[in-house]
């Protein structure tokens, strides 16, 4: 690990990650999570935590109970700062990158009370809660808004400005986003994610909070902490094609993983899994495979995709952090996560999918990719330490 | 956080100066007596009777973009602040659920700034990233890593705040930035709202 791996449009230092903390419908922590994704065993079943009686789709991957936000966001937040190792001094030192749909209570707070529940007064609360410095701020960019979290924080302190940031992450699945996804006929109508399969009928909501601690590399050798993973690269880009559809042609996330891969200073030959968004929407996986074969040539063949969205669900805004956690978890681990629900191939999605439980990568690099409304697209490279 | 809240786009310009930023064109809403409903946008709900978000921050944006002093570079990225997101929005779908409706297929997209933001980029080919964050400050510590980086070569900033108690007006501002002089550039922690 060097700590100038590349300066081409990136700052000079190597960022890491030391710490992670995730809770999902799987239970609370990695391990749950991980070996679930490994297994390729969904966790969707019935929604309990509101009426759905009058939605055309009643399924989701809910941890039991109604966790809240805030309480869950403070928790892993602390639970990613322990796994790092990071005293209460240097907790007060960081800064929090946060990404939420907003704060849950602003749609039925009362009128006057409606100005203090803004994203921001959010993210600041969050942190004060969890000791961090209050020098936050709110990603809002649906499902990229970790991953731009992410790589924001990782630019941010390969250039110097921060030693270390924690970016957290929260959805739970509630009544009003789980309303507006069933009026736009996007819930997997069969109760199953089966993304880049034949048959394939949509995606489905799933609980994820998550936080990592995001640190330069120097600075987690000087405190002796031991890095998770090689935060190596980042990229995000617009497609500038539609408000909520995709280019066919995947040239948007193409350039993002482009961009990842410039960043870390490898090549395609290096990546040896690839987490995809993977929705299991008909158009958005199409176009991702396509972004893949433009982005990584001959070697989107046979690179190992799958997407953990088939076992966990669609986080919204936590997605893609919960989706880094598993990848990172992964990579370490040396076994691939499966794409669970998968009936067939689709000759649209020429991908190696991982669809076998035992499957194994001795790779060093792997990517996580997201993709939101808007057209927005993020790659994030992660390899070992 | 001060109390200053730069909606207007003169604000919106101090602050992204006090950033580093050079602001290459500005605009606002309202500007003039005339600006009560901003133009629909096609394929969104009727404004009038959900939400003037998305119309609001397309409109600011389109009257920034006509003020371009020059060409339009290759990326341009899209950074939108609202720290209360589509307000007017949530409080419909929340209502809707809460009376047990149905709410409409349209809210699918609009309930999250990106859509308005990504039919900015596809109308005017902004084919930069596109981020949505909760404060001014913010939008612009990350168009300033943006344009360092060079993700874009240009960024536009819009700031959307909907009126949240009765009588009061929809803003919104918008800027068109690129990379200030050199000497310019810092780690910006000034005026927040």
């Amino acid at each position: 690990m060097t700590d100038t791996p590349s300066t081409a449009r990136r700052g000079p230092r190597s960022v890491v990650v030391t710490g992670a903390a995730v809770l999902s419908a799987l239970g609370r922590g990695v391990q749950p999570l991980l070996s679930a994704a490994l297994d390729g065993v969904p966790a969707f079943a019935p929604v309990q935590r509101f009426d759905v009686s009058g939605r055309r789709v009643d399924r989701a991957a809910t941890h039991p109970g109604s966790p809240v936000l805030a309480e869950e966001l403070e928790r892993a937040v602390g639970e990613a700062c322990d796994e790092a190792g990071l005293s209460t001094a240097q907790r007060t030192d960081c800064p929090l990158y946060l990404a939420v749909h907003g704060d849950p209570a602003l749609a039925r707070a009362s009128v006057p009370d409606r100005p203090a529940h803004g994203a921001d007064a959010f993210a600041d609360a969050v942190a004060r809660r969890a000791g961090l410095s209050g020098t936050s701020r709110a990603y809002t960019s649906a499902c990229v808004a970790s991953s731009t979290a992410v790589a924001d924080a990782a630019a941010a302190i390969a250039h110097g400005h921060a030693d270390r940031i924690v970016v957290a992450a929260g959805y739970l699945v509630e009544a009003d986003q789980f309303a507006v996804f069933d009026a736009g006929r996007a819930l997997a109508r069969d109760g199953q994610v089966r993304p880049f399969s034949s048959g394939r009928t949509g995606l489905l909501l799933g609980d994820g909070v998550a936080a990592v601690v995001v640190e330069a590399a120097p600075a987690a050798r000087a405190r002796r902490a031991r890095p998770l993973a090689l935060l190596a690269g980042w990229g995000r880009t617009g497609d500038a094609y539609h408000v909520c559809r995709p280019r066919p042609d995947g040239a948007g996330l193409a350039r993002a993983i482009t961009d990842a891969l410039h960043r870390g200073g490898v090549g395609p030959d290096r990546i040896g899994y690839v987490n995809a968004h993977g929705t299991g929407t008909p158009v958005s996986d199409t176009a991702e495979a396509a972004a893949l074969h433009r982005a990584l040539g001959d070697h989107a063949a046979t690179v190992p995709v799958s997407s953990t969205k088939s076992v966990h669900g669609q986080a919204l805004e936590a997605g893609a952090l919960l989706e880094l956690v598993v990848t990172i978890a992964a990579l370490r681990a040396g076994r691939l996560p499966v794409n669970a629900g998968y009936l067939g191939p689709d000759e649209s999605c020429a991908l190696n999918l991982v669809l076998d439980r035992t499957a194994r990568t001795a790779s060093d690099h792997a990517l996580s990719l997201s993709t939101a409304f808007g057209g927005a697209n993020t790659a994030l490279l992660v390899g070992t330490p | 956080m001060t109390a200053t809240v730069p909606t207007r786009a003169s604000g919106l310009t101090r602050a992204a100066s006090a950033a580093g930023l050079r602001v290459l064109a500005s605009a606002g809403w309202p500007e003039a007596a005339e600006d009560q409903v901003a133009p629909p946008i096609a394929g969104f709900v009727v404004s009038a009777f959900v939400s003037a978000f998305s119309p609001l921050a397309a409109e600011t944006a389109r009257r920034c973009l006509l003020r371009r002093p020059s060409p339009q570079p290759p990326v341009t990225a899209v950074v939108l602040v609202s720290p209360l997101g589509d307000l007017a929005g949530a409080v419909h779908v929340a209502e809707t659920v809460d009376g047990g409706g149905r709410v409409g297929p349209l809210l699918f997209f609009q309930a999250v700034p990106n859509a308005v933001a990504g039919h900015l980029a596809a109308r005017w080919q902004l084919t930069g990233p596109v981020v949505c964050v909760g404060d001014t400050a913010a939008g612009l510590a990350v168009t300033a890593l943006l344009l360092a980086d060079r993700d874009a070569d240009e960024a536009l900033l819009i700031r959307v705040d909907q009126a949240h108690t009765p009588g009061r007006h929809d803003r919104a501002a918008a800027v068109l930035l690129g990379p200030g002089p050199p000497q310019s550039r810092q780690h910006y922690k000034g005026e927040q709202p």
